[in-house]
């Protein structure tokens, strides 16, 4: 092939890597993708940062809350994953919830499918917690999320949290 | 197009004995420093987890796929592995390599987040196509004592594969340039970066190394410096990849602006390092004479001990392949010896040590290597 060729060909390379961007930017980052992490979001100077959170706790049957590692109960070695998990995981409970004021839909194939897929879930959880505290016995994960605020100006950090929500999940 | 004709194919063009060098030293690098990924964590388990991109092969799916085919996966991934080190059927084996990671890790990915260390291993892709088993390899015994034809990239295919490779660094880095440019960055009354630290201090907890050192930093000049450098320093990759010598001191750039990462939100870019070796000026250097000379007693020796080490760890990471399920990779030599001694993994930071003042010396610096051997 002559160098011109080649050259025609690296400009298609590059023209096909700027729609690659177009689409992981404006509709989903595909896979393999080439985009790096942007960082795209801002902080004004002098601001109140806001920092969310999101922890998870194992209750047992005497109704004790324990905050517990993300990792290890979900078996995942990167934090990052674990909250992308959890997004999942909140979502999939809420579609059961939701279908499950539906009769009709909550036999349908694919709420089944996901009910299974939580049975496995919650098998995998406590074998977790269990290898975790082995002398106690867990009823239910409880999910919460919420914002604290820190101000960039004084160097301080507020404790208290704000926009907080809960989801419980159930392992028996 | 002319000029872009004169600048690719004059400055990208590495002679087919150097890459066969870097292969061997990206696949030393990998058995000392990072190690393999594993996939065969992976299974049925994490289906309530399953959230794949809408872009992906995985998508294709319903549900992660049974252990065993991760196993497979992995199995096949990490013999592809030592076969490019060993230089059997280099061609084809980094092919296998780098679609079984891009397999793997599509399922690796469907829980929501991807990751952005693809480069180191997507390069045995190109450089197997570019030739990089022609010489110290098996592939060569084998056609010297079977005289068989040579598979060898004519050089324009080669200096055309190496600029697109550099083309997919430049480009990674301006993908995140041009996103923050346009979410803000530039403006002088936002302080980014700093806004950064605290969400990874913080949200993440990421608090090791120099970041309690940072985080006290109040001073707006020092932060909208920092913004405006990994600005300029981000979009101005992509420019820099017309020539070889300008990419090279973004190259060595990047390693700084790695280590700063590292330091700062403690996120570790440490893999990239080995890809950016390649575009180094090799014919600068003079190399040690049990390269020249194949012949030498001294190469027989660090053959065989390299082929027995690499056959040790082989047979390690097989193993753990088909009996340990939850580990999310297959260790390096550092990796394995931190553990024995029940110590931190410090092969990040080793990776930094190393690669810091080695790489950005031989970046900058137009410095003649003259390696003694005892004959």
């Amino acid at each position: 092939m002559k160098k011109k060729r080649y050259v025609q060909l690296y400009i298609l390379v590059a023209l096909f890597l700027f729609v690659h961007l177009f689409i992981a930017k404006f509709y989903s980052e595909p896979y393999p993708s080439l985009v790096f992490p942007s960082f795209s979001k801002i902080g004004k100077r002098h601001d109140i940062i806001v920092v969310p959170f999101q922890n998870v706790y194992a209750i047992d049957k005497m109704h004790d809350t324990f905050f517990v590692n993300k990792k290890k109960v979900f078996s995942i070695s990167k934090l990052v994953h674990v909250n992308k998990m959890i997004e999942t995981v909140k979502l999939k409970e809420y579609l059961i919830s939701k279908y499950k004021e539906d009769i009709k839909q909550y036999k349908s194939k694919k709420i089944i499918d996901i009910l299974n897929d939580k049975q496995l879930f919650i098998s995998l959880t406590k074998k977790n917690l269990q290898r975790l505290y082995p002398n106690k016995s867990f009823v239910s994960l409880l999910i919460i999320e919420g914002k604290r605020k820190y101000s960039a100006k004084k160097q301080e950090f507020y404790n208290e949290v704000f926009d907080e929500r809960k989801t419980l999940i159930k392992l028996i | 197009m002319i000029l872009l004709e004169k600048f690719l194919f004059q400055s990208y063009n590495t002679s087919t004995k150097h890459l066969a060098i870097y292969r061997i030293i990206y696949c030393v690098f990998i058995i000392v420093f990072t190690g393999l990924p594993s996939f065969n964590w992976l299974s049925n388990y994490f289906n309530y987890f399953f959230s794949p991109p809408k872009l992906s092969i995985a998508n294709l799916f319903d549900s992660f796929p049974n252990q065993s085919f991760f196993t497979f996966l992995s199995v096949i991934n990490i013999i592809s592995f030592f076969f490019i080190f060993w230089g059997i059927w280099t061609k084809y084996s980094s092919i296998i390599f780098t679609c079984t990671y891009i397999l793997g890790s599509n399922f690796v990915f469907s829980f929501g987040k991807i990751d952005h260390g693809i480069l180191l291993y997507i390069t045995p892709l190109f450089l197997g196509l570019a030739g990089w088993g022609r010489y110290y390899s098996f592939d060569n015994w084998r056609r010297k004592t079977t005289h068989s034809e040579e598979d060898t990239a004519s050089t324009d295919r080669k200096t055309f594969i190496i600029s697109v490779l550099a083309l997919m660094i430049g480009f990674s880095f301006f993908t995140a340039g041009i996103v923050k440019a346009y979410g803000g960055w530039w403006k002088w009354n936002v302080e980014a970066v700093r806004f950064h630290l605290y969400d990874h201090y913080y949200s993440w907890e990421r608090v090791k190394y120099l970041a309690n050192f940072f985080i006290k930093i109040d001073n707006h000049l020092f932060w909208k410096l920092l913004d405006y450098l990994t600005l300029s320093f981000e979009i101005g990759f992509l420019l820099s990849v017309v020539h070889r010598n300008i990419f090279k001191y973004f190259l060595s750039a990047a390693v700084i602006f790695h280590c700063f990462v590292l330091l700062m939100f403690n996120i570790t870019f440490a893999a990239n390092l080995i890809v950016y070796l390649l575009f180094i000026d090799w014919e600068k250097f003079r190399y040690p004479s049990f390269i020249n000379k194949p012949n030498q007693s001294t190469n027989y020796k660090i053959k065989i001990i390299a082929f027995l080490i690499s056959l040790s760890l082989l047979f390690c990471w097989i193993y753990k392949a088909l009996n340990v399920h939850d580990t999310s990779d297959y260790p390096s030599i550092i990796g394995i010896t931190m553990n024995l001694l029940s110590k931190p993994d410090i092969s990040t930071i080793l990776i930094f040590l190393l690669s810091i003042p080695t790489l950005a010396f031989i970046l900058f610096i137009q410095w003649k290597m003259d390696i003694k051997t005892t004959q």
